[in-house]
């Protein structure tokens, strides 16, 4: 343990006095840092939340700056989200303010006025706290190297969160570029529970740097505990919302205890927050709505009054699942599956006060087969299993946007670029010929000169890249952002006063007088003019709530193992907890309709419904490796008979619909589980499905080819209008050899449909006896696959055999 | 063979995207936006201008397979100004000479702004609408009591959805109710709007070189 010694560190000395002023002692962990940082290392930081990481990544570089003066940006700190940066500032405003210390803090995100913004850029504050967009605009202008100039330090926060999306690719080479200019920079990461934890320092800090790993030593003990129905007959064995439990939620907790309720979907998160109201009639002040939609502004009040305690219930999503403490927080409860380990832990977490209490979590199941979710987080929670996130695997789409942002900014050298490039963890693998592709893209568009006239994008100046064309700059800077939004639309009353935003989908479907709920609020649509929809409060009545397509949230891999471990034992050897125990009637009914399959047996049932003829699989190896399955086994039953298939996953297995008739079991043979021609026959089957189509879709808005229009009250140009299937269909048939086609493949064999855990998947339910059951109805396994709403398409019929089937049943309706 | 008999007038609906008028000897097109990939290229978004000559060779072959005698742009010939750059001029110019065809224009919104190249297209312009017993022709909506209105501008699609399926197709759009005919858009890389499949409405859809009939 770190001895507390200042005269081995005097320069510590003034945060030290800070700590002891306030009455705390500095942790171990927290030291060990700062002696990190004084010997000029970089690192990771893995501490549960509210364990002091602040200070502790913060101080030392404090130390440093106080140490030794300079003018100008020292320290960047980089989070994910606008509004932890409020707080961050806040934290970091109290020592220096109590001190009297001479360091200008501020905070820069897209909520920052843009006079403010245009003095930063003149005179940066020796601190900032900022985005990974706003550091990628930052970029975007001249001077970048004048302004980073005695850049010492970044920090990167929530760095779990950040790290396995695009947004934490645009962070890995924002921050490359930051070392080209200043080849001295330390980088400190914090980060939550991780299973790959080093893997994760090595992206935050570069390859060439060794991180020091730190981490506290605090242990937590996480407590699940669960509210069940009374009975299970009438729980459903579907649906995601759970709505007709809110009794049972309301009886279980106190108004009078501060608790966070944490849902999946802001539209969950609307529904029961209506429900709890409709339940609590008398405490309309103390429960409180929170989700990222809703203004920043009400966020921010009922942030306050969780604080002071005037609030006591909020209902909210992920929105809150990050930053600093809500010290008053008593309760949490997690409504439907957290579908993740470690975000169950972090929510849990939110309990606890003092770091080394215990974290407890209230868990409401929506539906009977959650009750074995929650049954599997209790035996991962046993065994301290917990997810890994890994870097991405070198998306073009986001090395594109940021090439262009150099180029707008001081222009780049592609040799030296390409040699930061290749320094992330994303990009180690990048090819020579890659890269070359990239530079071609960006200057003459395509493969053949003569078919892009008119294309001027990035151009050659000098020896460096540069845009030198005034609307591309602007509408580069437009879609730095992309990354994160869906297209928004602003939602205000008529008097001007922001309430939040919409998605353009369920806005663009509005007629004047429809009334709907959002925010808690019942409010009645009056017109969209350029993209701001105007509404009125209104007291009639409503029950459409606004979707969002953030999407089904996926079981990860480590809780679908631990769930499979569950269902194997039910049967021989039950568990004994309270939800398995409550969802024992349910498995009995499956026992009875078709089978309750064992470790050595493989569950297949088909079944005959007006909708078609029903294949279910039931592999309980999660949503992703399902869809990857059910696409390779539609295209190996296609082969054979042409059809039209629609494909639906979940966690448990995964249903293929066809037209009525389809002979499954006739066609079904050993084959089905070959490895031969595995990669081709997946391959094919990508071709005859709208998997990559969809995907390309958030490609083309990240590589800036899908301009979504002005935000300042302008319409999209009619002009440039148009959609990314378009763009997708145009780039396939003139341009086949585009990476970002590539990408889109990519993404769905990897990400999407985990294509490299196939061949092991395969192997393992070859060895197994299969079970093959013709059930008269849909049993308890497969009825919400039957309901699932989200699937996708398989086809290897001509269109026009589709159409003609499509109308014979649309006439038949 | 799909026909719409309106007036004692039969016209053929072809799955080119197009109507011939055989006792006009008339083809009726429309939106095509040429010059589409040219504005956008200009704007940094890389899209490749062989979409024109594959438009221009596709109109080539209708009216060769047909051997109409006139040509109808129900509008939006040209995308925009910007996009109607020295090679597309030329492009279009062959066009217009090397088949045997009168060429009207009715402008649309987009052509609009060409206002001061159009004239040089070697083509007849009409600035709005076209009565042509017992049909209008116009790009946008023009209806007409006891006239058959046919245009363009909407680029009409339709969503047909059950449990086992769902396509999105583009489509001729027939409301009988309102005497209106809506063409599908012409030309390659336009996209399309949605339209409700109601009653009174008929979807003549298109694909694979058919077209099938959906009645709402």
């Amino acid at each position: 343990m770190p001895k507390l010694s200042v005269q081995s560190s005097p320069r510590l000395q003034p945060v030290i006095s800070w700590f002891l002023q306030q009455g705390w002692q500095p942790l171990p962990f927290q030291l060990e840092t700062w002696q990190a940082v004084l010997a000029g290392r970089s690192g990771l930081i893995q501490v549960p939340t509210g364990s002091g990481k602040t200070y502790a990544a913060t101080m030392g570089a404090i130390a440093q700056m106080l140490s030794a003066p300079a003018k100008g940006l020292q320290l960047l700190y980089l989070t994910p989200l606008r509004a932890l940066s409020r707080d961050i500032e806040q934290a970091i405003l109290k020592p220096i303010q109590a001190m009297g210390w001479n360091l200008r803090v501020e905070c820069r995100t897209g909520d920052t006025s843009s006079s403010k913004k245009a003095r930063q850029l003149k005179a940066m504050p020796d601190i900032l706290i900022t985005t990974p967009e706003s550091l990628a605009l930052m970029l975007s202008y001249e001077g970048t190297s004048d302004r980073f100039a005695n850049l010492r330090m970044v920090i990167v926060d929530e760095w779990h969160e950040l790290l396995s999306s695009k947004r934490g690719t645009q962070t890995e080479l924002c921050l490359s570029h930051l070392r080209r200019l200043q080849p001295n920079l330390q980088t400190w990461a914090i980060s939550a529970t991780l299973g790959n934890v080093e893997e994760a320092a090595q992206a935050a800090v570069g390859q060439g740097t060794e991180p020091i790993m730190i981490q506290s030593n605090l242990q937590r003990q996480t407590v699940i505990k669960s509210i069940l129905p009374e009975s299970v007959d009438s729980f459903p064995w579907a649906g995601h919302l759970g709505l007709h439990m809110f009794e049972d939620l309301v009886a279980a907790v106190d108004i009078n205890v501060s608790t966070l309720i944490f849902t999946n979907t802001r539209s969950q998160a609307e529904k029961w927050f209506q429900a709890i109201q409709f339940a609590v009639p008398d405490h309309p002040d103390k429960i409180a709505l929170h989700h990222s939609s809703i203004d920043v502004k009400e966020r921010e009040a009922i942030e306050a009054g969780v604080k002071s305690g005037a609030i006591k219930w909020v209902v909210c999503t992920s929105s809150l699942d990050l930053g600093v403490d809500f010290q008053p927080v008593e309760r949490v409860v997690q409504i439907g599956s957290a579908k993740n380990l470690a975000r169950l832990l972090q929510r849990a977490g939110r309990s606890a006060h003092v770091p080394q209490g215990i974290s407890e979590i209230f868990f409401l199941p929506t539906n009977a087969l959650e009750l074995l979710e929650i049954s599997a987080f209790r035996a991962g929670l046993a065994i301290g299993d917990v997810e890994s996130r890994h870097p991405l695997n070198k998306p073009y789409d986001v090395l594109l946007q940021h090439l262009v942002t150099l180029a707008c900014g001081d222009g780049f050298q592609p040799e030296l670029t390409l040699i930061d490039v290749r320094k992330t963890v994303a990009y180690a693998k990048l090819t020579d010929a890659e890269f070359t592709w990239m530079l071609e893209f960006l200057t003459q568009g395509g493969k053949c000169l003569s078919a892009y006239p008119n294309y001027k994008k990035v151009i050659l100046e000098d020896d460096r890249y540069k845009v030198s064309n005034n609307l591309i700059h602007r509408m580069h800077r437009l879609s730095i952002g992309t990354i994160t939004s869906n297209q928004a639309v602003r939602l205000k009353y008529t008097n001007q006063r922001e309430i939040g935003t919409i998605e353009e989908s369920f806005a663009s479907r509005l007629k004047k007088g429809d009334i709907f709920f959002f925010a808690g609020k019942q409010l009645e649509f009056f017109m969209m003019k350029d993209m701001v929809a105007y509404v009125k409060g209104t007291q009639k009545k409503s029950t459409i709530t606004p979707i969002w397509g953030g999407g089904n949230l996926a079981i990860s891999d480590t809780l679908s193992h631990h769930l499979r471990k569950q269902i194997d034992c039910v049967k021989t050897n039950p568990p004994s907890n309270s939800e398995i125990a409550c969802i024992l009637p349910i498995l009995a009914a499956q026992d009875r309709i078709s089978q309750l399959p064992i470790a050595q047996e493989f569950l297949i049932e088909t079944c005959k419904t007006r909708d078609g003829q029903h294949f279910y699989a039931f592999p309980f190896e999660g949503r992703h490796v399902h869809e990857g399955l059910g696409f390779l086994w539609a295209y190996r039953f296609a082969q054979q008979a042409h059809s039209t298939f629609t494909v639906s996953v979940n966690d448990y297995g995964f249903e293929l619909l066809a037209p009525k008739d389809y002979p499954f079991k006739k066609l079904f043979s050993s084959q089905f589980f070959s490895l031969e021609s595995l990669s081709d026959d997946i391959n094919a089957s990508l071709n005859l499905s709208e998997l990559m189509s969809r995907k390309f879709r958030g490609i083309a808005q990240v590589a800036g080819l899908v301009f979504k229009g002005y935000p300042s009250a302008q319409k999209t140009s009619s002009q440039l209008q148009i959609s990314s299937s378009l763009l997708y269909e145009v780039f396939s048939k003139y341009e086949p050899d585009n990476l970002l086609l590539k990408q889109a493949k990519c993404e769905v064999l990897d990400d999407q449909l985990e294509a490299h855990r196939l061949s092991k998947t395969l192997t393992r339910l070859s060895q197994l006896a299969i079970v093959w059951k013709e059930t008269k109805r849909p049993s308890p396994f497969a009825f919400p696959l039957l309901v699932e709403r989200l699937s996708s398409r398989l086809s290897n019929e001509s269109l026009l055999d589709r159409i003609e089937r499509l109308k014979h049943q649309w006439e038949n309706k | 063979m799909t026909v719409i008999t309106f007036g004692g007038l039969d016209l053929h609906l072809l799955p080119e995207k197009a109507i011939y008028i055989q006792a006009w000897e008339t083809l009726l097109a429309s939106d095509i936006h040429l010059g589409k990939s040219e504005t956008f290229q200009l704007a940094g978004i890389p899209i490749s201008n062989q979409v024109n000559q594959q438009n221009l060779d596709r109109i080539t072959e209708l009216c060769l397979k047909t051997q109409a005698k006139q040509l109808y742009i129900l509008g939006d010939l040209f995308h925009s100004k910007q996009g109607l750059g020295e090679s597309l001029l030329t492009s279009w110019q062959t066009f217009v000479s090397s088949i045997n065809v009168n060429v009207k224009l009715i402008i649309g919104n987009h052509d609009r702004r060409l206002n001061h190249t159009l004239s040089s297209l070697g083509i007849h312009l009409i600035p709005s609408h076209m009565e042509l017993s017992p049909l209008i022709l116009s790009h946008e909506p023009h209806l007409r009591p006891n006239s058959l209105n046919i245009c363009g501008h909407i680029h009409p699609c339709v969503r047909i959805k059950t449990k086992l399926d769902n396509l999105r197709l583009p489509c001729f759009y027939f409301d009988s109710q309102h005497n209106l005919l809506i063409l599908p858009s012409f030309g390659e890389f336009t996209g399309g709007y949605d339209l409700p499949l109601q009653a009174g409405v008929t979807a003549y859809v298109v694909a694979d070189g058919a077209i099938v009939p959906f009645c709402g």
